[in-house]
């Protein structure tokens, strides 16, 4: 490629400094000044008041308030909740829409689109589901023998109506990728199990699954990063109550700023998660480089 | 792969058929629910057969400058579309070509830039952009999209650039082609799906957007999606409307799942799998 | 003059020194081909004198003007890769007036210079295609054509028929000796097919582990090969390769001895260890009237054709002979023969550089 390298290079580098530049200034500096935030007593309700230092004081404040980790109980909570129901449910769904029928490449287009909606409309049309009385959720349920649940408005099921809208809409996500990676396969270990008699579940279980756990394991990632994102759909359906049943660490750091003003609380809590967040990152990265190498 | 046996051809019909009913119904509702007469919104056992209104459609454009801000959130979406494509290529394109080993850092930091919670930056945002007079505009939510965009468009885009093989750009450069001249009529044109996928993700984030949108916008830069929320309020839900308004943001995802399915895997985990 | 002078030209990636300081002369009009096997620096070599590698160290020179900081562009060369690098998203035609728009010429004169290079080629009829729609043998052309087209001076080919077919890549190499001796332009070929070499060459060049080991014509190459792993790498079957001592007179093997060539005489000393090497086309069947002949197992006979080749064991080493068919021999069987004189070959057995 060193077709006259030096001067390349420098075209390059000027292809690649508008994108950091913007970068930068856009996530960075919004960073640092949110760092310089957590730092101050910054009261939006009081703008007169001068944004004194006060040392850890913010953080101390976050870090020894249950609320913070009641916050942070329920974002994984919530976590594991969606993560292990769109695990299971989206390698099933994956392993079916693979099936070599006919009909199964509509059903799969038709089973991708709740993940093109804005997750604002996903929190619309659930609400509309569970809406107390009216919803046709409890309607559907009653066939099968389910007495009306309070979906949205008891500490009990709240979460849980949280998570099966975020499950509705990303489990197709991982039978996406479960279906890519199968397809993927080469299929001469499938017929050398066959022919050696291997049961459907031990082919499953000891020649698929292996083969396509690193791939699982990445995208896996990806949802758990994206579970410290989540905010619309519960900001639709429960605002983080009722109390705070649903109260996640976005949701927490929304109310520390936006309703209670409290910026610099807030900017504290935002840089706790960001620590969890970027912890999250590094072993996505680190999974990747593993299933770069079966892909 | 062996034929499969008429029993277990039943049974998978029969999981596909019990999910496919799961995951269709909430958008059968969004469609239904749109042309439905508010009295029977929800009637049990829910009407199939219905003579359908258009009275949530014409609401929704009437009582409200809907169009004003489909308008808006078209022009947001476009405009980060826009400006990501161009930094975004030209930066993937520099991190595909350049071998160091520190540009593999340089891609992941990108990476990681995508991946932060929005809500922990949208206080300095919304601080920022008021000091600058920014608030309610087009052009603090482009900016802000873009931020996700750029990193998406990136690698995207590097994962194409990489499968552009390095002799073609070689036999360009013998021939004569300056490096700008090799990028755009050799590399690019062959990166050209990749350009596209690159489009529909950055244009679909920036349209279905909703946290920033809500809280750096006013009356005049509202997006969509905003509006739609903004017909729920505690003593009336305009159910009607909300679905109508729903739906109508709903078609550019559809289309796209339609269009591009092919792409959709190796755009929704950032390049990690094709 | 030279038309490129390679002056102790190097290339290292870092630490690393993949191509030693290679001295050539490449004269007007010559075809010369660097000959080696995988990563004997021969493609990095080549890709120095295209440009498309920074020359680490020494001198590179076109003409008389040293090239090493000129762009590729501006070398007048052409290349042909090992892949074709045909731009799939461009027509033959478009392929071709890709490589010369930098002239910037008229209209005519490019369509001229297009219209009578595919006629040369055979593939006018082929301009409307993209890249995709060809056969393997019809890229390769395509590939030669967008090289030609340009008039170059020197033309560079990477391996250009490895990714064809055994018959297709026959026809490709007489087709490429024909456009040689039409156009009487300077080539510089890299290979690692043998037969390629000795038969387009008028000048070999073998490398390995990044070092020339010789430069010769084919004649010269094949016949007074200056190093094991010239002799060995080139003929095929390979050189029969032997230790041997040498003591009062005599060279010991083992399986068996020969007399010190007179020439020889005066280079070794007495028990010294050498390399003899023969090919196995010098190894002649015993005549009934012969008396100093030696003795080897036959392990296994392959025919093949014209020629018999016979797997022989020869003390406790492997050795190949060819031997004119039907001479009715079983393997397991001895066999009798002696070696041609003449043919033999001496290395010295740490340097592995001919004793000649």
């Amino acid at each position: 490629m060193a077709y006259s390298k030096k001067r390349n290079r420098n075209i390059f580098l000027i292809f690649l400094l508008p994108a950091i530049l913007v970068l930068f200034l856009t996530t960075i500096y919004p960073m640092l000044y949110a760092g310089y935030l957590s730092f101050r007593s910054y009261d939006l309700a009081k703008p007169f008041v001068p944004r004194i230092f006060v040392g850890w004081s913010n953080y101390k404040e976050v870090l020894t308030s249950s609320e913070f980790f009641h916050t942070l109980w329920i974002t994984l909570k919530l976590m594991v909740m969606t993560l292990s129901v769109q695990l299971v449910l989206g390698v099933g769904m994956g392993l079916l829409v693979t099936q070599r029928l006919p009909g199964m490449g509509i059903a799969r287009t038709a089973l991708l689109i709740p993940m093109m909606i804005s997750p604002v409309i996903v929190g619309l049309v659930w609400l509309f589901l569970y809406f107390p009385e009216l919803g046709y959720l409890n309607y559907f349920l009653s066939f099968l023998g389910i007495n009306p649940i309070a979906w949205i408005t008891s500490t009990e099921w709240a979460l849980w109506a949280i998570a099966i809208a975020d499950i509705w809409q990303w489990t197709p996500f991982i039978m996406m990728g479960t279906a890519a990676a199968l397809t993927n396969l080469s299929p001469e270990p499938y017929e050398a199990a066959q022919i050696d008699g291997n049961s459907t579940w031990d082919i499953f279980t000891r020649v698929t699954l292996p083969q396509i756990k690193p791939v699982l394991i990445s995208l896996m990632f990806l949802r758990a990063i994206d579970a410290f994102r989540i905010y619309d759909i519960i900001f639709v359906l429960t605002k983080g109550g009722p109390g705070d049943a649903t109260e996640v660490l976005s949701m927490f750091i929304y109310r520390q700023s936006f309703t209670f003003w409290r910026m610099g609380t807030g900017a504290a809590a935002s840089f706790v998660s960001l620590v969890v967040i970027i912890l999250l990152i590094m072993l996505f990265f680190k999974s990747l480089n593993h299933s770069r190498r079966i892909s | 792969m062996i034929k499969p046996s008429s029993q277990k051809t039943f049974f998978v019909y029969l999981c596909l058929v019990i999910v496919l009913i799961v995951f269709m119904t909430p958008i059968y509702i969004i469609v239904s629910s749109s042309i439905k007469p508010s009295p029977i919104m929800f009637q049990k056992p829910p009407a199939f057969v219905f003579s359908p209104t258009w009275d949530h459609y014409v609401a929704l454009f009437s009582e409200r400058p809907f169009l004003k801000f489909i308008t808006n959130s078209l022009i947001v979406a476009l405009g980060s579309t826009a400006f990501s494509l161009t930094f975004g290529s030209l930066a993937a394109y520099a991190l595909s070509r350049i071998r160091h080993k520190r540009m593999n850092d340089v891609a992941f930091w990108i990476l990681s830039m995508r991946m932060f919670p929005p809500i922990a930056v949208v206080v300095p945002y919304y601080i920022i952009f008021k000091a600058a007079g920014l608030l309610d505009t087009p052009i603090a939510l482009i900016i802000i999209y873009s931020t996700a965009n750029i990193p998406l468009t990136v690698w995207l885009m590097k994962g194409f650039f990489d499968e552009v093989p390095r002799s073609l750009e070689e036999a360009a450069a013998l021939d004569g082609h300056g490096l700008l001249g090799i990028f755009w009529r050799v590399t690019l044109p062959l990166a050209a799906p990749g350009l596209a996928v690159s489009a529909v993700f950055c244009f679909i984030f920036s349209w279905n957007e909703f946290i920033f949108a809500l809280m750096l916008t006013g009356s005049q830069a509202q997006t969509a999606t905003v509006a739609v929320m903004s017909f729920w309020s505690s003593d009336a839900v305009q159910w009607g409307r909300i679905m109508a308004g729903s739906f109508v943001i709903l078609i550019p995802g559809v289309i796209f799942v339609l269009t591009c399915q092919r792409w959709l895997v190796r755009g929704l985990t950032l390049g990690a799998i094709k | 003059m030279p038309q490129i002078t390679l002056k102790d030209v190097a290339k290292r990636y870092g630490d690393v020194e993949a191509v030693h300081g290679v001295n050539l002369e490449i004269e007007q009009g010559e075809f010369v081909v660097l000959l080696g096997p995988s990563g004997c620096g021969k493609t990095t070599t080549l890709r120095m004198v295209a440009g498309l590698e920074d020359v680490s160290d020494g001198e590179l020179k076109i003409g008389d003007i040293v090239v090493n900081d000129v762009a590729p562009k501006d070398r007048g060369v052409a290349m042909v890769f090992q892949n074709y690098a045909l731009y799939p998203h461009m027509t033959v035609r478009q392929n071709m007036e890709f490589a010369l728009r930098p002239l910037k010429l008229s209209s005519e004169q490019r369509d001229r210079r297009v219209n009578e290079t595919s006629a040369i080629l055979e593939i006018s009829d082929l301009m409307h295609r993209k890249p995709a729609q060809l056969s393997g043998g019809q890229r390769q052309r395509v590939a030669m054509g967008r090289a030609m087209v340009r008039t170059p001076s020197v033309f560079l080919f990477d391996e250009p028929l490895s990714n064809l077919d055994a018959k297709l890549r026959t026809q490709m190499r007489k087709e490429i000796s024909r456009l040689h001796k039409r156009l009487k332009s300077t080539v510089l070929y890299v290979t690692h097919d043998q037969i390629e070499a000795m038969t387009l060459a008028d000048k070999i060049v073998i490398m390995r582990d990044g070092y020339v080991e010789q430069i010769g014509s084919p004649e010269e190459i094949y016949a007074t090969p200056k190093s094991v792993f010239v002799a060995t790498f080139v003929g095929n079957p390979s050189m029969n390769v032997f230790k041997g001592l040498v003591r009062k007179g005599r060279i010991l093997a083992d399986g068996f001895e020969l007399p010190i060539p007179s020439h020889l005489s005066d280079t070794v000393g007495e028990e010294q260890e050498i390399v003899i090497g023969f090919r196995p086309s010098d190894i002649i069947p015993y005549q009934s009237d012969g008396s100093n002949f030696h003795k080897a197992r036959i392990e296994f006979i392959e025919f093949l054709g014209g020629q018999t080749q016979l797997n022989l064991r020869l003390g406790s080493h492997g050795c190949v002979a060819e031997v004119p068919a039907a001479q009715g021999l079983v393997s397991g069987s001895d066999f009798f023969f002696n070696i041609n004189s003449d043919a033999l070959h001496f290395f010295d057995v740490t340097s592995g550089r001919s004793l000649h």
